[in-house]
């Protein structure tokens, strides 16, 4: 959101005269806690279940994995899929699979006789009208200088719809920005091109104006791949809370702490999520 | 799945609560009429500029006396006879006078400067009376003359912080103008500038508040025992009272800092008549900033004003008018391509009216604005811009019948009409507008001060509110399980434009009682129920200005507060005077937001909210010494503010972030010549709490912490030293007195947590603080060290 940008400067600003310093503090041994990770889509692939335990704050090594849990995901067509554990704290699907959008699954795990559930919905998707770019001749304070790609694509009126994007270049999956989401709540329509009216975006363009993009810069010759997510408002949120809590840098701009919300019963951390993915392509000439 | 119907209020009985309130000023009109006594009454006023001298004290030689009120008036009581009676005040010269009273009597005083300019804290020894005599408890006031004598950063006055260093009121963080009162949040705080309330006191993020010290005359906070006049916020009133004009010279003061400038200027328009005073105040960080070599620098802005205008006309001996009025705004901007800026306006215009001796009143119109409002502009055809306000128009008539000085009745009524733009958003050519929202709050009250016997003083009044939603449209949402709305099912109830819906009351018990246990030792009691029909909630750590007001509405409950405290009051021998005063204080119907909630262009931010209840508890402690070349005071308290909301900590009570268990300081002026004095203030505050991992896990290759309980675990204590020094050279232009005052805050360089946080490191943190990257630290964030500051002041 773009709130987030002013505070970003102004914390800038705040942090001209502030200078930071490590501290010591005493957090005490907790038990661990169980974090379970999963998404499964509407491609056709194998599903993953990623389960891994918490570990202490002043510990500085990988996530120690669990291999010893039962994986189950259902949907409410009668479907059961078992996943078997394969490697590094993943469990996966012995045959390619694909959520069916309007179905709903939950994804059951067991570990020392305590069950852990989720249940999502898999919602519809929009497709991706066109996927095109503009150039920035020089650095400006909100973009460097490069190739931006956005997209055109008719989101549908008087709906609360959530999505998420996934940026590659030349097939390696950007991910300096972290999550890239947004949802339709202040321009129902263009949800994406918040800067201009859903329709006539070339005719827009021609008059000047700019459409909001995905912030990864591009050169000439690159190869541009979006994947589009249709998400559940639930898994929004905790995206969002996740990043919040990421990116909390000792400003009073900062959320409060905090842990976000899962969808995962019985104290589990982490978020089993169901997306419906569309993909687009383009090449910078 | 829980669906919130509508609710229809019952209508309130007004009635009832009318005939409360006729039965009592029934019965006090009784009880006054019976009462007999020799009045002396009239005011005090400075003789140089015919301003009111509030709170300057008269007496006779057994130590009968009294203090002048905001207008400087006063009035006391004494058996008919020969008096030698003695008119005194900060700065001034004392003025006496041998007179025989027979009958009521008006005496007027006119106070001449004291000889040198005093820039210290120099009080009258007798002024301490007012310790155990006539000093409501649970209040602090300050003039501005002892305020500027205080050591402040940047070396700019500040009212609002100065007024932290006094018990019970804490400081909102380092460099900060919030306040949190009593256990109070911010904006439970109702800040006044001559009546009219300022919604937002701060500039440049808080390190600066709105007032300016040319501008300001004095300032009095009630943390309990708020008089029946006032109301609308739970925790405080926070009454600025601006300087007037001089009646009979032009004169002017001002200064230039590292910061800001300022300068205000007074005088009569007609002599002895009527008068003005204008004062302004801007910083000017961006005058520098187009020298910088980096394009986005030089077009940058940063900086504030202040304006402020008073001017006052005698109609006549009956008649008096008052007009003052606050312009105040901060501007934040990248050339064109991002903006943000916020300010307040104010207005209020007041008529005094002198029925006789015993009956005056004032009537006072008010306006009030504080907007905000930011937008970006990538080029000229793409652009985006949006604004919010908050408006306020007030009338209030209030009365004083002074019917002996054992008896006083203040009474009266006020009318408020708050109206809120939630949000206009701008996209290029397109407007979206979220639903204006209007509610009025009709108030009366009425108050009797009685001096039951020469030991005993007892004020105890009643303020009806009544808060309703005038027009708009109420929404109501069901929710699953999880308490979170459905934004898929809202129902709407759309009202007509002048109708009223969601009538809240409150019925505002007021009491206020001192007994003098011997001649230097009194016990306060006060107790008050506080009511808040508008409140501010954020969803960052600290308060900011894009913080949304919103009123009470179907889905938002009114907050509601009770308070009691008790204290006592003692004089020592050699100007020393202290006290103890213990608070209890439950809150209900707080407000908090669900973690992660949406609060930008949202419709429906109810949805967002949490509701809980809260209480805070303390002991306050004050010793001063105000007579001689060394004064000064020592506060200190010992508190908790505590909260519990669903949804919230496991729906589990916790800390407020604002919950530190003690906060001292010292403050100490020494002048030992006219041409030197010297300033010290030392701060002690317990650590703030906040809420550290317990925890950390990884999540799609991401490290992030698991936290444990909210607020369950403190900062390091905060303290600091801060010094001053004042030069007044003793050959002085024919037009112009100037001073140098050098301040230094934090002298010992303290590296005092500003905030903490707990990142994994990155690349230039494991550079700079010798750690690996990546790996999981605690980091302090210190925001000041030592800053010193030289500023000169001047006047003519």
């Amino acid at each position: 959101m773009k709130i987030i940008k002013i505070t970003t400067l102004i914390a800038a600003v705040l942090g001209l005269c502030s200078c930071e310093q490590l501290a010591t503090i005493d957090i005490p041994n907790l038990s661990s806690s169980i974090v379970i990770e999963s998404q499964i889509t509407t491609k056709l692939e194998p599903w993953k279940v990623k389960i891994s335990s918490t570990q202490s704050f002043n510990e500085h090594h990988e996530a120690e994995t669990i291999s010893s849990a039962n994986v189950v995901i259902h949907n409410n067509l009668g479907d059961s899929v078992t996943l078997f554990y394969h490697e590094s704290g993943y469990y996966m699907s012995e045959t390619n699979r694909a959520a069916i959008p309007g179905s709903i699954y939950t994804l059951d795990v067991t570990y020392n006789g305590q069950v852990y559930s989720a249940t999502e919905l898999c919602r519809h998707q929009i497709p991706i009208d066109t996927l095109a770019y503009y150039q920035i001749e020089s650095d400006n304070p909100f973009r460097k200088a490069g190739y931006y790609v956005f997209e055109i694509a008719s989101e549908s009126e008087n709906t609360n719809d959530f999505y998420m994007w996934k940026v590659y270049r030349n097939d390696t999956f950007l991910d300096e920005f972290a999550y890239l989401t947004d949802d339709d709540v202040i321009m129902d329509q263009g949800f994406l091109n918040t800067w201009m009216k859903g329709e006539d975006i070339i005719e827009q363009m021609q008059m000047g104006r700019i459409p909001n993009a995905f912030p990864n810069t591009f050169q000439k010759g690159d190869h541009v791949r979006i994947e589009q997510f249709c998400i559940n408002k639930s898994y929004y949120q905790f995206i969002n809370e996740f990043t919040a809590q990421m990116n909390r840098g000792g400003t009073p701009f900062d959320a409060p702490a905090a842990n976000p919300q899962t969808n995962l019963s019985g104290g589990a951390l982490g978020y089993f999520s169901v997306v419906n993915v569309v993909t687009a392509e383009t090449h910078i000439n | 799945m829980k669906t919130q119907k509508p609710k229809h209020f019952r209508t309130y009985k007004l009635g009832r609560v009318f005939r409360l309130l006729s039965t009592i000023v029934v019965t006090l009109t009784v009880q006054l009429s019976y009462a007999q006594s020799c009045i002396v009454s009239g005011t005090v006023q400075s003789k140089s500029s015919g301003e009111a001298l509030p709170a300057a004290m008269i007496k006779n030689l057994k130590y009968q006396g009294c203090f002048a009120n905001h207008e400087g008036k006063y009035q006391l009581t004494l058996q008919a006879g020969i008096h030698t009676l003695t008119a005194s005040y900060f700065g001034m010269k004392d003025s006496s006078i041998q007179v025989e009273i027979k009958g009521d009597t008006v005496i007027n005083w006119l106070l001449n400067s004291a000889a040198t300019e005093i820039t210290g804290v120099v009080v009258k020894a007798d002024k301490q009376i007012a310790n155990v005599h006539d000093r409501p408890s649970s209040v602090v006031a300050l003039d501005i003359a002892k305020i500027k004598a205080i050591p402040v950063i940047f070396g700019e006055v500040d009212v609002l912080k100065t007024i932290t260093l006094m018990p019970g009121i804490q400081s909102g963080g380092e460099g900060s103008s919030g306040l949190h009162v009593r256990g109070g949040a911010q904006d439970h705080n109702q800040i006044l500038l001559d009546g009219a309330p300022i919604y937002n006191a701060a500039h440049l993020m808080g390190f600066f508040s709105v007032f300016n010290g040319d501008a300001v005359k004095d300032i009095e906070v009630y943390k309990g025992g708020i008089p029946a006049a006032y109301g609308g916020r739970l925790a405080s009133l926070i009454n600025v009272t601006s300087t007037d004009g001089s009646m009979t010279k032009f004169k002017g003061s001002g200064g230039i800092g590292t910061i800001s400038s300022r300068v205000a200027i007074s005088g009569p328009i007609i002599k002895n008549k009527a008068s003005f005073m204008l004062a302004g105040r801007r910083s000017y960080a961006d005058v520098f900033t187009p020298l910088a070599k980096p394009e986005i620098i030089k077009k940058s802005k940063l900086y504030f004003y202040d304006l402020n205008f008073k001017a006052f006309y005698q109609v006549n001996s009956k008649n008096k008018i008052y007009l003052s009025a606050y312009n105040g705004r901060d501007v934040l901007g990248l050339g064109q391509m991002f903006g943000l800026d916020w300010g307040n306006s104010t207005a209020s215009l007041r008529w005094n009216h002198i029925f006789n001796e015993k009956l005056y009143c004032n009537t006072t119109a008010v306006v009030s604005n504080f907007n905000y409002g930011f937008g970006f502009e990538f080029d000229k055809n793409t652009a985006m811009k949006f604004k919010q306000t908050i408006n306020d128009i007030s009338l209030t008539h209030q009365g004083m019948w002074l019917a002996n000085e054992s008896n006083k009745l203040t009474y009266g009524t006020k009318f408020i009409l708050h109206r809120f733009n939630p949000g206009t958003f701008h996209l290029n050519d397109d407007e979206m507008q979220l639903e204006h929202k209007t509610a009025l709050e009709p108030i009366v009250f009425v108050e009797h001060a009685n001096k039951i016997n020469s030991r005993i003083n007892l004020r105890f009044g009643l303020r009806a509110v009544a808060f309703a939603n005038i027009g708009g449209t109420s929404f109501y949402y069901s929710r699953d399980e999880d308490g979170d709305p459905n934004l898929g099912e809202i129902q709407k109830e759309q009202f007509d434009k002048y109708s009223i819906s969601n009538l809240y009351r409150s019925v505002e018990p007021r009491i206020a009682m001192s007994v003098m246990l011997d001649s230097t030792l009194s016990l306060k009691l006060n107790y008050n129920k506080t009511s808040q029909f508008i409140q501010q909630a954020s969803n960052t750590s600290s308060p900011f200005p894009t913080d949304q007001w919103f009123s009470a509405n179907n889905n938002v409950k009114p907050q509601y507060a009770h308070q009691v405290a008790l204290g006592l009051f003692k004089d020592h021998k050699y100007g020393f005077e202290s006290s103890v005063e213990i608070y209890y204080k439950s809150m209900m119907n707080l407000i908090d937001y669900r973690d992660g909630a949406n609060l930008f262009v949202n419709e429906h931010l109810d949805a967002e909210l949490l509701h809980g209840k809260g209480k805070s508890f303390g002991a306050e402690f004050y010793l001063s010494k105000t007579v001689g070349k060394l004064n000064g005071f020592l506060s200190s308290t010992i508190s908790r503010s505590l909260k519990q909301i669903d949804g919230i900590n496991s729906s589990k009570e916790y800390s407020t972030s604002y919950d530190v268990l003690h906060n001292s300081s010292l403050v100490l002026n020494y002048k030992p010549s006219d041409k030197w004095s010297f300033g010290a203030a030392f701060v002690l505050t317990g650590g703030k709490p906040i809420t550290i991992p317990e925890a950390k896990y990884q999540f799609e290759g991401r490290w992030n912490n698991h936290y444990g309980e909210r607020n369950s675990y403190r900062l390091s204590n905060y303290h600091r030293l801060d010094l001053s020094v004042t030069y007044k050279p003793q050959k002085q232009s024919k037009r112009i007195n100037g001073e140098w005052n050098l301040s230094i805050y934090n002298v010992y360089n303290r590296a005092n947590t500003y905030a903490m946080y707990f990142p994994q490191a990155s690349e230039s943190q494991a550079e700079r603080l010798g750690v690996k990257k990546g790996e999981t630290i605690a980091v302090n964030v210190v925001l000041f060290k030592m800053i010193p500051s030289l500023t000169w002041n001047y006047k003519f």
